[in-house]
């Protein structure tokens, strides 16, 4: 059984939904499957296109065209969440695409939440750090980053969403963890 | 040795800590802290578009009601269909008319060549052919045909050949049938002979029918048993009448100089030799008037020999007078099937290059959305 970390919107703890595995050549569960992943494809999405309305219209679209496709989904070729985010992210890039043929690229910075009262002047310092940091990352570092911390898809479901083996998908983590964790040390 | 599809260890070691991290464990503290920071940046999306896109799925994504159009990639497939069912109507219609079919009026195999008259080249026609005998009373032959201009009379010999078999206790019948038919179209009965019985038997008819005629004998003929072989053939004699013609008019006109000459001779040799030119001349017009009937009739009348030949397995109800056998409509049948065949041939010789480079096409155009995809990864 798939198991997929389900999140509030405002809150960072996770909980733990099944999400029906899909039989051989039978249509996934696409009400569980929303109900499961809408905040996660949200995240990831906003992640690559850095723009909190097309966040929204791409999500949409990804989950209306993973509607009307959900009968050509095949169980052979990946997990429901794999095929749902490789959806979204070629929804992403066709909006990545549309902006960079109409006008430069002017994305906001993805929105962290509301700010905790009770953060103390260290944490927010060390939060604005690894915020930097995967400013910095390069796009596909900061992809497979959004994919593993955000959407909570395992190193495989990764590998299939980005379209590569899952050693490169394995390496391009480890590389973002790596710089990630060298912004946490020059901080300290 | 490991392969360039796995990873160090010491990676593998990294990525297992990291999943045990987002898994909620905390042996790694720093792990621990960078994993919260990191879930910390996580964009969350706004309860009122939540809430709307809710709706959406609830109500399985509504689509705006829209005038349906012609989407543009369908127009390639449209089009490539629309081909292929011109060029199949247009073999179809090839065929039809007798290209492939083999009883068709194109079907004529038999001699003519030097002829090569087609069957509507010989339609008759009132000719003036046969004037030069300004004497005689041959009537215009009805194969006879005219050229465009109506200058020079044309004649054709059609000739055909059909082999009809039948049970043979069912030949004899089936002769009489085929004098009935020749008679009905005006025609003769040349020779005939037919042996018939249980043990086996056979036949041979020679029939002459009015050239015009030849067609619906033949279509008569063919429907009284099962046809084994039918050819036709047509040969031009419009050379041979000519030269016919001729030699009689010279002998008519040598005839009367001749008399002329004994009119005017002087002495009884001069006479005698005038009276043997005559005779020698009037066995010459004889000759030649009889050449040009003989040369008229064959346009005139259509020669079919048939050969009728004894086989239980033709049908015992075979021999029945414009009835649609079982045996025919087999022939039928099979060549519905020949000719649904050669359509699918050409549906599929036109349909295949198209389907090749219409996959072709997918394919290409695939390969270019991702790599523009994956660059607009790299320019983000």
């Amino acid at each position: 059984m798939l198991l997929v970390l389900r999140r509030s919107s405002r809150v960072t703890t996770t909980a733990i939904q099944p999400v029906p595995a899909a039989r051989a050549g039978a249509a996934p569960d696409f009400d569980a499957l929303y109900r499961a992943s809408r905040d996660d494809v949200y995240a990831y999405v906003a992640t690559l296109v850095r723009d909190r309305s097309a966040a929204e219209d791409v999500t949409a679209l990804a989950f209306e065209r993973a509607y009307r496709k959900r009968r050509s989904y095949d169980a052979r070729r990946g997990t429901p969440r794999a095929w749902l985010y490789g959806i979204a992210r070629n929804a992403a890039l066709d909006e990545l695409r549309r902006r960079s043929r109409t006008a430069a690229m002017t994305g906001d910075a993805p929105d962290p939440g509301a700010p905790a009262p009770a953060d103390e002047a260290e944490g927010a310092l060390r939060r604005a750090a690894v915020r930097a940091a995967l400013l910095e990352l390069p796009p596909r570092e900061r992809e497979a980053v959004a994919l593993k911390f955000h959407a909570g898809l395992d190193n495989g479901e990764v590998a299939a969403v980005l379209g590569v083996s899952v050693s490169n998908a394995g390496t391009l983590l480890h590389r973002a963890l790596t710089k990630l964790r060298r912004s946490l040390d020059a901080d300290a | 040795m490991r392969t360039p599809d796995t990873l160090d260890p010491a990676v593998e070691r990294e990525l297992a800590a990291l999943d045990a991290a987002l898994a909620g464990d905390r042996s790694d503290p720093a792990l621990s802290e960078l994993t919260a920071l990191v879930r910390a940046e996580r964009p969350v999306p706004v309860p009122r578009w939540a809430d709307a896109l809710d709706e959406r799925v609830a109500a399985g994504f509504p689509r705006p009601p829209r005038r349906r159009r012609l989407r543009l990639p369908l127009l390639p497939t449209a089009a490539a269909v629309l081909a292929s069912a011109l060029v199949a109507l247009v073999i179809a219609a090839g065929l039809l008319d007798g290209g492939g079919y083999p009883d068709g009026g194109g079907g004529e195999t038999g001699g003519g060549a030097a002829g090569g008259v087609s069957a509507q080249e010989a339609e008759p026609a009132v000719s003036g052919g046969a004037a030069a005998d300004s004497t005689g009373s041959i009537a215009p032959p009805p194969g006879a045909a005219d050229d465009a201009d109506g200058v020079r009379p044309r004649r054709v010999e059609r000739s055909a050949y059909l082999t009809l078999a039948a049970p043979g206790e069912e030949l004899a019948r089936l002769g009489d049938r085929i004098i009935a038919v020749t008679d009905g179209l005006g025609g003769f009965v040349r020779s005939s002979n037919v042996q018939s019985g249980e043990m086996g038997g056979g036949g041979a008819f020679e029939l002459r029918v009015p050239a015009d005629r030849l067609d619906r004998a033949l279509a008569q003929l063919s429907r009284l048993a099962h046809v084994r072989e039918r050819t036709q053939a047509a040969q031009d004699i419009t050379g041979e009448t000519l030269d016919t013609a001729e030699r009689l008019a010279d002998a008519r006109a040598e005839r009367r100089a001749l008399r002329r000459a004994l009119a005017a001779a002087g002495d009884t040799r001069e006479a005698a030799r005038a009276r043997a030119g005559l005779r020698r001349v009037a066995r010459e017009i004889a000759a030649a008037q009889r050449a040009l009937r003989a040369v008229q009739d064959r346009a005139a009348y259509a020669t079919i020999q048939i050969a009728l030949v004894a086989d239980d397995d033709a049908g015992a109800g075979a021999p029945g007078d414009g009835r649609w056998t079982p045996g025919e409509a087999l022939d039928d049948a099979v060549r519905v099937l020949e000719i649904l065949a050669s359509l699918l041939l050409v549906i599929l010789a036109v349909a295949i290059p198209v389907g090749a480079l219409v996959v072709g096409g997918r394919a290409a155009r695939r390969w270019l959305s991702r790599s523009r995809r994956e660059r607009a990864v790299d320019a983000a």
